[in-house]
């Protein structure tokens, strides 16, 4: 997002998309880094066949606010297939910018990962009110 | 009248209010809801104190829908007015209720002689997004920095306000409460000055809604170790912006803001001594 603040950027952070706690969701994921105190709190509504609804919450900085936007509007309404490769195409744009938004990127995606996991630890009988998983890049405010 | 609920659409109108003031260009009803949001804030404290006092829980949510985009400032004067009038019938008998009540009373009474006087309206600027920064000519490499900076900032000085006052109705001495009020009446300081920026450069939004794990602080020490870090990141950041941004009144305005935060690492500092000495 760097030097790139376009107008699709602006209205991400002015009104993101699909924020705040899912009622009921059937997986609820943690990425966090221990480091920097910061996480994104990742909500997901599986029916068995799409995403029917998706959502986030943060305390990070602006491109994690923006990715976690993004990425839950392009899965939701999606299968969980679409939703892997979609993960995959966000990795591999962000691998080619900076070291702080692929961190930021990463946090998103690792949420994502531990509400799939929440979800199926749900559905073997655990009991497990979110999955947490610690990443390991720092994401640092620099504009 | 005092529970979850009730503290959450106070909340959201101490919010409301607060970011009317920004938005509006017009001195003296900016000033005046700016008063009124003090008001508000300082219900809210008195709300907070009640339910701690009845181990009643609350939290910081808000309506998702919850927006202050408007075209004219008399839309938003509206909003305003039917919230509190909505509101005055959640009022009890008790004391703090009817000092609510009459607060809120005098509000909307007020707000309804500006909806009187028609040359009171304004076309509101603030959610354009213009992102043009008025007298100055910066660059859009100045513009990008300054944009994201104002959206950083903002949050997390409305972060920090609420985690402290949620810190500050647990506090057990008198040096913690008093330390928490400081930082609070910074933060409000800082949450004016850059939402007052944002609306000038027509990107004024409310700040994102917090997550429990935000501001439900289980390792005090922990909490505050991050904060100085925090402020020492914001220090790097305005001194940057000070050197990157030409105009000279934003370089001092920054400068400003830079000093006031090394002295939010003083409190801080001492709040760790005292907590775990």
């Amino acid at each position: 997002m760097e030097n790139n603040v376009n107008q699709e950027v602006i209205e991400h952070l002015m009104h993101p998309k699909n924020y705040g706690p899912l009622e009921n969701p059937t997986g609820v994921g943690v990425g966090h880094s221990e480091a920097s105190g910061e996480f994104v709190i990742f909500y997901i509504d599986y029916d068995g066949k799409t995403i029917t609804n998706v959502s986030y919450a943060t305390n990070g900085c602006h491109d994690t606010v923006v990715f976690g936007s993004m990425f839950t509007e392009m899965i939701k309404g999606e299968t969980l297939e679409y939703a892997y490769k979609a993960a995959q195409r966000l990795t591999e744009k962000v691998a080619l910018g900076a070291v702080k938004q692929q961190a930021c990127a990463q946090m998103v995606l690792t949420s994502f990962d531990a509400a799939q996991i929440n979800q199926e630890n749900k559905a073997n009988g655990m009991e497990e009110e979110l999955h947490a998983i610690e990443i390991g890049m720092d994401c640092e405010v620099e504009l | 009248m005092s529970d979850t609920i009730f503290f959450r659409r106070k909340h959201q109108l101490w919010l409301r209010i607060a970011f009317t003031s920004f938005a509006t260009t017009d001195l003296q009803i900016k000033n005046r809801l700016y008063e009124f949001s003090v008001i508000e804030f300082r219900h809210l404290k008195w709300i907070a104190e009640t339910l701690v006092e009845s181990n009643i829980p609350y939290d910081y949510e808000r309506d998702k829908e919850l927006c202050i985009e408007s075209e004219t400032l008399f839309e938003l004067l509206t909003l305003l007015i039917k919230e509190m009038e909505e509101m005055q019938s959640l009022y009890d008998d008790s004391p703090l209720s009817q000092r609510l009540l009459h607060d809120e009373r005098y509000m909307i009474q007020t707000l309804k002689e500006t909806l009187a006087c028609a040359s009171l309206d304004e076309k509101l600027t603030a959610f354009n997004r213009s992102r043009q920064w008025g007298e100055a000519s910066l660059s859009s490499e100045q513009l990008d920095a300054l944009t994201l900076f104002l959206f950083e900032e903002s949050y997390k000085e409305y972060e920090l306000i609420m985690v402290y006052f949620y810190s500050q109705m647990r506090a057990s001495t008198p040096l913690q409460y008093g330390s928490f009020q400081d930082l609070i009446d910074e933060s409000h300081l800082h949450l004016r000055s850059f939402g007052e920026m944002m609306a000038k450069m027509g990107i004024l939004s409310l700040p994102r809604m917090l997550h429990p794990r935000t501001y439900k602080i289980t390792d005090m020490e922990k909490f505050l170790r991050d904060g100085i870090t925090e402020e020492e990141n914001a220090k790097e950041e305005c001194r940057r912006l000070s050197g990157l941004i030409t105009d000279e009144k934003l370089s001092t305005f920054f400068e400003f803001i830079n000093f006031q935060e090394s002295y939010h690492i003083e409190i801080m500092k001492k709040l760790l001594k005292e907590i775990h000495g």
